[in-house]
């Protein structure tokens, strides 16, 4: 494969977000949410709504795009992407933003995502079906729901727990290393106004002592339930230029799955049991951005769970197989001393859960050298979708010259 | 062997009994764990699935399991998300690895087991639990 042909030719010029709250906090809907932080990184950009002609989001968008572009008056729509999925979705929708304005297809695309658990299903509830499980007696389910929630595995945090206590007990990795992951995301959210736990600082023990949701994973190992919505502006390099913003420069974008992954974990290889299932998306990656690792100055990883960042840290070469907890014990993820600081906006844990994108704004602004955890002369940052959630996604951001 | 004692309340989601699963459940239904097998390559799979990931043939049969295994993993479930499991926390899930049937992987729960006793490693044997008429769920104890 010779050189990406995208490399450095699209940027990221415009972000945008709404206030985040705890889940049910939102005083306003979820559409209203959406269009709000379209707007916000639209004018952020320099740019107006007459601009936009594409729209990147995620299937599991509520705010459809076709309502957004009516309420918002977009007058010339020519490209519409969903890519399938949840948080795995949140660097992919960039990616897909990218090929559309790379082609021509489209000049100015905006990826947005809203989303309000208080006003829609919470996540951390079990679902059966489309609705949320009432405990009627004779419910029942189908599908490969009929293998998993009559014997209790009905959440994410309990399908995520089994990963990450094979890990455990494949190369001896502890609590307190996921725990020293979500110590790193709150003291970065205690510098950042817009997070949901600014004001809340945690301690390993606080982590130790809070309850467990399941085993090994305790309340803190596992993201927040927010509401909020954010979005970021994407268009060719060239014309990022002549715009209000420095560009940040999309050198690689990746996304897939690897080989026997899928939707149904338990058909999966056996090593993608300890695994975030993103090497090859690492592999391409580094490729297409003409990076390694090492040139990585700070990362923003999507945060389900502490253990699948733990994962996400291996899949992308900072440490080797198994050596994700003793990567972490020795501080490399903390800001500002650490080799590779991460989350510096809080992350999923601590400053809202938006389902990932918000980590790409928290990407931009760090290149931008706007962050409230800022790490000094960054010129990389990686953004890592969904782990362990196939079809997966990331980024590598570049500061422009 | 039947399991002692109900793993959940009623209130519990029960399998659907669908076409593709259906001769899983009839077995269940007489105390065998059956898993789906490709007749074209061989390869066995579970969670049931129309095709086989290996060579994409629909045709398969179902092979009996001696119902022996190894816990690959598990959680104890201490939050629970669903009404039904709100009087039984702490639970566990386990996934066992099959000793036969091509080492496919298991969902299911140990019974008889205390939380803090669940481990990764144990050897385990297949349990059935009637929860209805129609439904059995294998499930799995520890080894004597």
């Amino acid at each position: 494969m010779g050189t990406w042909p995208l490399r450095d030719r699209t940027s990221i010029v415009g972000i945008g977000e709404t206030e985040y709250w705890k889940a049910g906090g939102a005083t306003r809907t979820e559409f209203e949410l959406a269009c709000e932080a379209v707007q916000r990184a639209v004018a952020d950009a320099g740019l107006t709504l007459a601009d936009v002609d594409g729209l990147s989001v995620y299937s599991g968008e509520r705010s459809d795009p076709a309502e957004v572009a009516q309420a918002l008056g977009l007058r010339d729509l020519r490209y519409v992407s969903l890519y399938p999925g949840g948080g795995n979705s949140a660097c992919a929708v960039v990616h897909h933003a990218a090929i559309a304005v790379a082609s021509g297809s489209a000049d100015v695309v905006v990826c947005y995502r809203s989303i309000c658990q208080g006003q829609f299903g919470r996540f951390g509830r079990a679902r059966v079906g489309s609705g949320t499980a009432r405990g009627e007696v004779g419910s029942s389910v189908g599908g490969r729901q009929a293998f998993t929630m009559p014997v209790g595995l009905m959440s994410a945090a309990q399908s995520y727990a089994l990963e990450a206590r094979r890990h455990m007990y494949e190369f001896g990795t502890t609590s307190e290393h996921f725990g020293m992951i979500s110590v790193a995301c709150y003291a970065n959210a205690q510098r950042n106004p817009r997070a949901v736990m600014n004001g809340r600082p945690l301690t390993l023990e606080d982590h130790q002592r809070s309850r467990m949701i399941a085993d090994p994973y305790h309340l803190f190992d596992c993201c927040q339930e927010s509401d909020g919505a954010c979005a970021v502006v994407v268009t060719t390099t060239e014309r990022a230029r002549d715009l209000r913003q420095r560009p940040v420069l999309i050198a690689g974008a990746a996304e897939g799955l690897a080989s026997g992954d899928g939707g149904d974990r338990f058909r999966r290889p056996p090593e993608l049991w300890t695994s975030a299932g993103l090497a090859g998306v690492a592999r391409d990656l580094y490729e297409r951005a003409g990076v390694g690792p090492a040139d990585i100055d700070v990362a923003q990883l999507y945060e389900n769970f502490t253990g699948q960042v733990l994962m996400t840290i291996e899949d992308f070469g900072f440490c080797a197989k198994g050596e994700g907890g003793p990567f972490v014990e020795g501080g490399a993820v903390e800001w500002p001393h650490g080799d590779l600081p991460i989350n510096t906006a809080g992350g999923n844990l601590a400053e809202a859960y938006i389902h990932g994108l918000s980590l790409v704004n928290e990407g931009v602004r760090q290149l931008r050298g706007e962050s409230t955890a800022q790490v000094e002369r960054a010129e990389h940052c990686l953004v890592v979708a969904g782990p362990s959630a196939p079809p997966s996604s990331a980024l590598i951001l570049r500061r422009a010259a | 062997m039947s399991a002692t004692g109900a793993m959940f309340p009623p209130e519990m989601p029960v399998p659907l009994v669908e076409a593709l699963t259906e001769p899983f459940w009839a077995a269940a239904r007489e105390g065998r764990l059956v898993i789906q097998h490709c007749t074209d390559c061989g390869t066995f799979r579970h969670l049931p699935h129309v095709l086989c990931s290996s060579c994409q043939s629909s045709a398969h049969d179902w092979v009996e399991s001696a119902g022996r295994g190894t816990v690959y993993t598990y959680t104890v479930v201490t939050h629970p998300v669903h009404d039904a499991t709100a009087a039984v926390v702490p639970y566990n899930v386990v996934v066992v690895q099959l000793d036969d049937c091509g080492g496919v992987l298991v969902p299911s729960n140990l019974v008889d087991c205390a939380p803090e006793d669940v481990q990764v490693g144990l050897r385990v044997d297949a349990v059935f639990e009637p929860v209805t008429d129609e439904i059995t769920i294998p499930r799995f104890r520890r080894t004597a």
